[in-house]
Protein backbone atom coordinates (compact mmCIF):
# COMPACT_ATOMS: atom_id res chain seq x y z
CA UNK A 1 0.00 0.00 0.00
CA UNK A 2 2.82 2.59 0.60
CA UNK A 3 4.61 1.44 -2.42
CA UNK A 4 1.36 2.43 -4.36
CA UNK A 5 0.66 5.53 -2.74
CA UNK A 6 4.17 7.27 -3.53
CA UNK A 7 3.52 6.64 -6.97
CA UNK A 8 0.89 7.80 -7.34
CA UNK A 9 2.53 10.84 -5.75
CA UNK A 10 4.29 12.74 -9.37
CA UNK A 11 1.45 13.00 -10.96
CA UNK A 12 -0.99 14.33 -8.60
CA UNK A 13 2.04 16.93 -8.07
CA UNK A 14 3.00 17.68 -11.58
CA UNK A 15 -0.46 18.18 -12.95
CA UNK A 16 -0.38 21.68 -11.32
CA UNK A 17 2.19 22.73 -13.77
CA UNK A 18 4.47 25.76 -13.65
CA UNK A 19 3.31 29.15 -12.66
CA UNK A 20 3.85 32.36 -14.84
CA UNK A 21 5.79 33.68 -12.29
CA UNK A 22 8.09 30.81 -11.29
CA UNK A 23 8.52 30.24 -15.72
CA UNK A 24 9.59 34.88 -15.29
CA UNK A 25 12.27 33.52 -12.36
CA UNK A 26 13.69 30.53 -14.87
CA UNK A 27 14.01 32.17 -17.73
CA UNK A 28 15.44 35.62 -16.22
CA UNK A 29 18.29 33.31 -14.35
CA UNK A 30 19.04 31.65 -17.75
CA UNK A 31 19.26 35.07 -19.09
CA UNK A 32 21.58 36.17 -16.57
CA UNK A 33 23.91 33.14 -16.76
CA UNK A 34 23.96 32.69 -20.83
CA UNK A 35 24.93 36.47 -20.67
CA UNK A 36 27.57 36.15 -18.38
CA UNK A 37 28.93 33.00 -20.17
CA UNK A 38 28.81 34.92 -23.40
CA UNK A 39 31.05 38.19 -21.77
CA UNK A 40 33.49 35.92 -19.89
CA UNK A 41 33.68 33.26 -22.78
CA UNK A 42 34.34 35.91 -25.32
CA UNK A 43 37.90 36.82 -24.31
CA UNK A 44 39.97 33.70 -24.19
CA UNK A 45 38.07 32.53 -27.60
CA UNK A 46 39.38 35.57 -28.79
CA UNK A 47 42.77 35.10 -27.10
CA UNK A 48 43.05 31.80 -28.36
CA UNK A 49 42.73 33.22 -31.85
CA UNK A 50 45.24 36.04 -31.21
CA UNK A 51 47.80 33.66 -29.74
CA UNK A 52 47.27 31.46 -32.34
CA UNK A 53 48.14 33.78 -35.39
CA UNK A 54 50.75 35.30 -33.74
CA UNK A 55 52.63 32.03 -32.77
CA UNK A 56 52.27 31.02 -36.81
CA UNK A 57 53.44 34.81 -38.03
CA UNK A 58 56.45 34.07 -35.25
CA UNK A 59 57.28 30.72 -36.96
CA UNK A 60 56.92 32.18 -40.68
CA UNK A 61 58.94 35.23 -40.16
CA UNK A 62 62.11 32.64 -38.24
CA UNK A 63 61.88 29.62 -40.58
CA UNK A 64 62.39 32.14 -43.14
CA UNK A 65 64.95 33.65 -41.49
CA UNK A 66 66.35 30.65 -40.57
CA UNK A 67 66.54 29.54 -44.04
CA UNK A 68 68.52 32.54 -44.88
CA UNK A 69 71.02 32.36 -42.02
CA UNK A 70 71.51 28.94 -43.77
CA UNK A 71 72.67 30.52 -46.66
CA UNK A 72 75.06 32.65 -45.11
CA UNK A 73 76.42 30.95 -42.27
CA UNK A 74 79.64 28.72 -42.14
CA UNK A 75 80.33 29.44 -45.57
CA UNK A 76 82.48 32.42 -47.36
CA UNK A 77 80.11 34.75 -49.22
CA UNK A 78 82.14 36.31 -52.25
CA UNK A 79 79.83 38.43 -52.97
CA UNK A 80 76.23 40.20 -53.47
CA UNK A 81 74.44 41.02 -56.57
CA UNK A 82 72.06 43.80 -56.06
CA UNK A 83 69.20 42.74 -58.85
CA UNK A 84 66.83 45.42 -60.27
CA UNK A 85 63.37 45.08 -57.46
CA UNK A 86 60.05 43.80 -58.43
CA UNK A 87 57.64 46.87 -59.84
CA UNK A 88 55.78 46.72 -56.87
CA UNK A 89 58.44 47.46 -54.33
CA UNK A 90 60.71 45.38 -52.16
CA UNK A 91 63.95 43.75 -53.37
CA UNK A 92 66.04 41.28 -54.80
CA UNK A 93 70.06 39.65 -54.57
CA UNK A 94 71.92 37.06 -55.29
CA UNK A 95 74.22 35.52 -52.50
CA UNK A 96 77.43 34.36 -54.55
CA UNK A 97 78.79 31.54 -51.81
CA UNK A 98 80.32 29.04 -53.78
CA UNK A 99 78.89 26.25 -54.81
CA UNK A 100 75.40 27.67 -54.57
CA UNK A 101 74.03 31.02 -56.06
CA UNK A 102 70.74 31.75 -54.18
CA UNK A 103 68.30 34.88 -54.90
CA UNK A 104 66.20 36.32 -52.44
CA UNK A 105 63.13 38.44 -53.96
CA UNK A 106 60.86 40.33 -51.75
CA UNK A 107 57.74 41.49 -53.79
CA UNK A 108 55.98 43.85 -51.52
CA UNK A 109 52.70 44.19 -54.00
CA UNK A 110 52.28 40.55 -53.56
CA UNK A 111 54.24 40.65 -49.91
CA UNK A 112 55.79 37.44 -50.40
CA UNK A 113 59.91 36.43 -50.11
CA UNK A 114 60.81 33.99 -52.36
CA UNK A 115 64.03 31.92 -53.02
CA UNK A 116 65.46 30.52 -55.89
CA UNK A 117 67.84 27.88 -56.23
CA UNK A 118 69.17 25.42 -58.22
CA UNK A 119 66.01 25.80 -60.35
CA UNK A 120 63.75 25.71 -57.76
CA UNK A 121 61.49 28.76 -56.32
CA UNK A 122 60.06 28.64 -53.05
CA UNK A 123 58.03 30.85 -51.02
CA UNK A 124 59.57 31.85 -47.51
CA UNK A 125 57.53 33.84 -46.27
CA UNK A 126 53.87 35.85 -46.61
CA UNK A 127 52.57 38.79 -45.32
CA UNK A 128 55.81 41.03 -45.88
CA UNK A 129 54.48 44.68 -45.77
CA UNK A 130 57.87 46.04 -46.02
CA UNK A 131 61.15 44.88 -46.98
CA UNK A 132 64.85 45.95 -47.99
CA UNK A 133 68.16 45.31 -47.64
CA UNK A 134 70.97 47.74 -46.10
CA UNK A 135 74.52 47.34 -47.07
CA UNK A 136 77.93 49.28 -45.44
CA UNK A 137 81.33 48.90 -46.75
CA UNK A 138 83.32 48.32 -43.63
CA UNK A 139 86.38 50.78 -43.35
CA UNK A 140 89.55 50.02 -44.82
CA UNK A 141 92.11 48.91 -41.73
CA UNK A 142 95.84 49.92 -42.96
CA UNK A 143 95.48 49.14 -47.08
CA UNK A 144 93.30 45.82 -46.53
CA UNK A 145 89.47 46.14 -47.69
CA UNK A 146 87.36 44.52 -45.06
CA UNK A 147 84.26 43.88 -47.28
CA UNK A 148 81.13 44.87 -46.52
CA UNK A 149 78.11 44.01 -44.42
CA UNK A 150 74.49 43.01 -46.02
CA UNK A 151 71.68 43.49 -43.45
CA UNK A 152 68.37 42.21 -45.18
CA UNK A 153 64.73 44.04 -43.20
CA UNK A 154 61.68 42.38 -43.08
CA UNK A 155 58.63 43.41 -40.97
CA UNK A 156 55.98 40.99 -41.44
CA UNK A 157 52.38 41.42 -40.36
CA UNK A 158 49.77 38.62 -39.81
CA UNK A 159 46.59 38.64 -42.43
CA UNK A 160 43.65 36.04 -42.67
CA UNK A 161 42.90 33.70 -44.96
CA UNK A 162 41.45 36.58 -47.47
CA UNK A 163 44.62 38.57 -47.16
CA UNK A 164 43.88 41.53 -44.99
CA UNK A 165 45.87 42.67 -41.98
CA UNK A 166 45.02 41.08 -38.60
CA UNK A 167 47.44 44.14 -36.74
CA UNK A 168 50.21 41.78 -35.54
CA UNK A 169 53.58 42.96 -36.55
CA UNK A 170 56.98 41.39 -36.65
CA UNK A 171 60.48 43.38 -37.75
CA UNK A 172 63.25 40.63 -38.87
CA UNK A 173 66.65 41.55 -39.23
CA UNK A 174 69.46 39.21 -40.69
CA UNK A 175 72.87 40.25 -41.11
CA UNK A 176 76.08 38.53 -43.16
CA UNK A 177 79.52 39.41 -44.03
CA UNK A 178 80.08 39.62 -47.56
CA UNK A 179 84.37 38.53 -47.94
CA UNK A 180 86.20 36.67 -45.15
CA UNK A 181 85.50 37.54 -42.27
CA UNK A 182 88.41 39.54 -40.18
CA UNK B 1 -0.70 6.65 5.91
CA UNK B 2 0.62 8.60 8.75
CA UNK B 3 4.18 7.83 7.11
CA UNK B 4 3.08 9.44 3.66
CA UNK B 5 1.78 12.58 5.52
CA UNK B 6 5.26 12.95 6.71
CA UNK B 7 7.50 12.16 4.04
CA UNK B 8 5.32 15.10 1.95
CA UNK B 9 5.51 17.30 5.00
CA UNK B 10 9.50 17.22 4.93
CA UNK B 11 9.92 17.33 1.32
CA UNK B 12 8.12 20.72 0.35
CA UNK B 13 9.54 22.67 3.41
CA UNK B 14 12.27 24.06 0.91
CA UNK B 15 14.75 26.24 1.29
CA UNK B 16 14.97 29.21 4.00
CA UNK B 17 16.36 33.01 2.67
CA UNK B 18 19.98 32.20 4.54
CA UNK B 19 20.39 29.33 2.83
CA UNK B 20 19.91 30.18 -0.58
CA UNK B 21 22.22 33.25 0.37
CA UNK B 22 24.81 30.97 1.36
CA UNK B 23 24.56 29.11 -1.90
CA UNK B 24 24.83 32.31 -3.94
CA UNK B 25 27.89 33.70 -1.93
CA UNK B 26 29.63 30.11 -2.56
CA UNK B 27 28.85 30.17 -6.34
CA UNK B 28 29.90 33.63 -6.35
CA UNK B 29 33.31 33.10 -4.92
CA UNK B 30 33.91 30.16 -7.48
CA UNK B 31 32.82 31.97 -10.27
CA UNK B 32 34.65 34.74 -10.00
CA UNK B 33 38.06 33.00 -9.27
CA UNK B 34 37.73 30.66 -12.64
CA UNK B 35 36.77 33.97 -14.44
CA UNK B 36 39.88 35.77 -12.97
CA UNK B 37 41.86 32.99 -14.03
CA UNK B 38 40.62 32.93 -17.85
CA UNK B 39 41.12 36.78 -17.53
CA UNK B 40 44.91 36.57 -17.09
CA UNK B 41 45.06 33.68 -19.81
CA UNK B 42 43.65 35.74 -21.83
CA UNK B 43 45.92 38.55 -20.52
CA UNK B 44 49.42 36.87 -20.78
CA UNK B 45 48.91 35.57 -24.32
CA UNK B 46 49.60 38.73 -25.98
CA UNK B 47 52.81 38.76 -23.94
CA UNK B 48 53.74 36.13 -26.93
CA UNK B 49 54.92 38.51 -29.81
CA UNK B 50 56.52 41.24 -27.78
CA UNK B 51 59.49 38.01 -27.00
CA UNK B 52 59.60 36.78 -30.18
CA UNK B 53 60.54 40.44 -31.66
CA UNK B 54 62.99 40.94 -28.52
CA UNK B 55 64.38 37.56 -29.27
CA UNK B 56 64.55 38.26 -32.97
CA UNK B 57 65.87 41.84 -32.74
CA UNK B 58 68.83 40.98 -30.12
CA UNK B 59 69.68 38.23 -32.68
CA UNK B 60 70.03 40.20 -35.55
CA UNK B 61 72.44 42.41 -33.16
CA UNK B 62 74.35 39.27 -32.20
CA UNK B 63 74.62 38.63 -35.90
CA UNK B 64 75.88 42.17 -36.99
CA UNK B 65 78.23 42.30 -33.82
CA UNK B 66 79.59 38.74 -35.26
CA UNK B 67 80.07 39.96 -38.54
CA UNK B 68 81.86 43.00 -37.37
CA UNK B 69 85.88 43.04 -37.71
CA UNK B 70 87.10 42.20 -34.61
CA UNK B 71 89.51 45.05 -33.78
CA UNK B 72 86.61 47.58 -33.84
CA UNK B 73 83.99 45.54 -31.65
CA UNK B 74 84.67 46.84 -28.40
CA UNK B 75 85.16 50.50 -29.48
CA UNK B 76 81.41 50.67 -31.84
CA UNK B 77 79.41 48.09 -29.83
CA UNK B 78 80.72 48.01 -25.85
CA UNK B 79 78.14 49.85 -23.89
CA UNK B 80 75.90 50.59 -27.22
CA UNK B 81 72.09 51.41 -26.52
CA UNK B 82 71.75 52.77 -30.01
CA UNK B 83 68.80 51.21 -31.78
CA UNK B 84 70.64 51.03 -35.32
CA UNK B 85 70.74 48.76 -38.48
CA UNK B 86 74.06 48.02 -39.57
CA UNK B 87 74.53 50.70 -41.43
CA UNK B 88 73.76 53.08 -38.46
CA UNK B 89 70.47 54.01 -39.46
CA UNK B 90 67.60 54.02 -37.01
CA UNK B 91 64.89 51.41 -36.66
CA UNK B 92 61.96 52.98 -36.51
CA UNK B 93 59.65 49.86 -36.43
CA UNK B 94 60.42 48.49 -33.02
CA UNK B 95 59.15 52.00 -30.55
CA UNK B 96 59.52 50.65 -26.74
CA UNK B 97 62.04 48.42 -27.10
CA UNK B 98 65.33 48.97 -25.56
CA UNK B 99 68.88 47.57 -26.33
CA UNK B 100 71.76 47.63 -24.39
CA UNK B 101 75.46 45.41 -25.34
CA UNK B 102 77.98 44.66 -23.70
CA UNK B 103 81.48 43.63 -24.61
CA UNK B 104 84.32 41.82 -21.51
CA UNK B 105 87.13 39.82 -22.32
CA UNK B 106 85.79 36.43 -22.77
CA UNK B 107 86.75 33.69 -19.87
CA UNK B 108 87.03 29.97 -21.35
CA UNK B 109 85.57 27.87 -18.93
CA UNK B 110 87.25 24.50 -19.62
CA UNK B 111 88.72 21.73 -17.48
CA UNK B 112 92.25 20.93 -19.73
CA UNK B 113 94.59 23.83 -19.68
CA UNK B 114 95.74 22.23 -23.40
CA UNK B 115 92.59 23.55 -24.57
CA UNK B 116 92.17 26.68 -23.27
CA UNK B 117 95.54 27.46 -24.82
CA UNK B 118 94.61 27.39 -28.13
CA UNK B 119 92.64 30.59 -28.43
CA UNK B 120 94.88 33.73 -26.35
CA UNK B 121 93.07 35.44 -24.04
CA UNK B 122 93.38 38.49 -26.11
CA UNK B 123 91.70 37.14 -29.23
CA UNK B 124 88.27 36.16 -28.07
CA UNK B 125 85.53 38.91 -26.89
CA UNK B 126 82.13 37.78 -24.94
CA UNK B 127 79.37 39.88 -26.41
CA UNK B 128 76.28 40.42 -24.54
CA UNK B 129 72.85 41.83 -25.99
CA UNK B 130 70.08 42.35 -23.79
CA UNK B 131 66.41 43.38 -25.26
CA UNK B 132 63.79 44.82 -23.35
CA UNK B 133 60.66 44.94 -24.68
CA UNK B 134 57.77 47.19 -23.84
CA UNK B 135 56.02 44.81 -21.68
CA UNK B 136 59.19 44.30 -19.43
CA UNK B 137 60.76 40.73 -20.75
CA UNK B 138 64.48 40.75 -20.94
CA UNK B 139 65.85 38.72 -23.98
CA UNK B 140 69.51 38.44 -23.46
CA UNK B 141 71.93 36.88 -26.13
CA UNK B 142 75.65 35.88 -25.42
CA UNK B 143 78.40 35.02 -28.22
CA UNK B 144 81.77 34.80 -28.32
CA UNK B 145 83.59 36.70 -31.16
CA UNK B 146 86.94 34.98 -31.80
CA UNK B 147 89.79 36.54 -33.90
Amino acid sequence: MKMKSILHLPSQRFSGGFSLIEMIVAITVLAILSTSAAIFLRGPITSYFDTERRASLADAGGLAMAKLGLDVVGTTVTGVTVLSPPPGGGFSFRIMAPPANVTYTCDEASRTLRRRANGQNNLLAEGVWNCQTRRQMLPLLGAVPLGGVIAVELNLRSEDAAGRDMGDRLNLVRTFRVGPLQ
Amino acid sequence: MSNKAEFITHDERGLTLIELLVFIVIVGIAATAILGVFGSLTRNSATLLPEKQAQAFAASKLAEIMAEPFVTVVSRYNGSTAMTFPDNSQVTSLPGYRLSISVNPAVVITSTPAAAGVIPAADRLLVTVTVTAPNGTVSRLRGIRIR
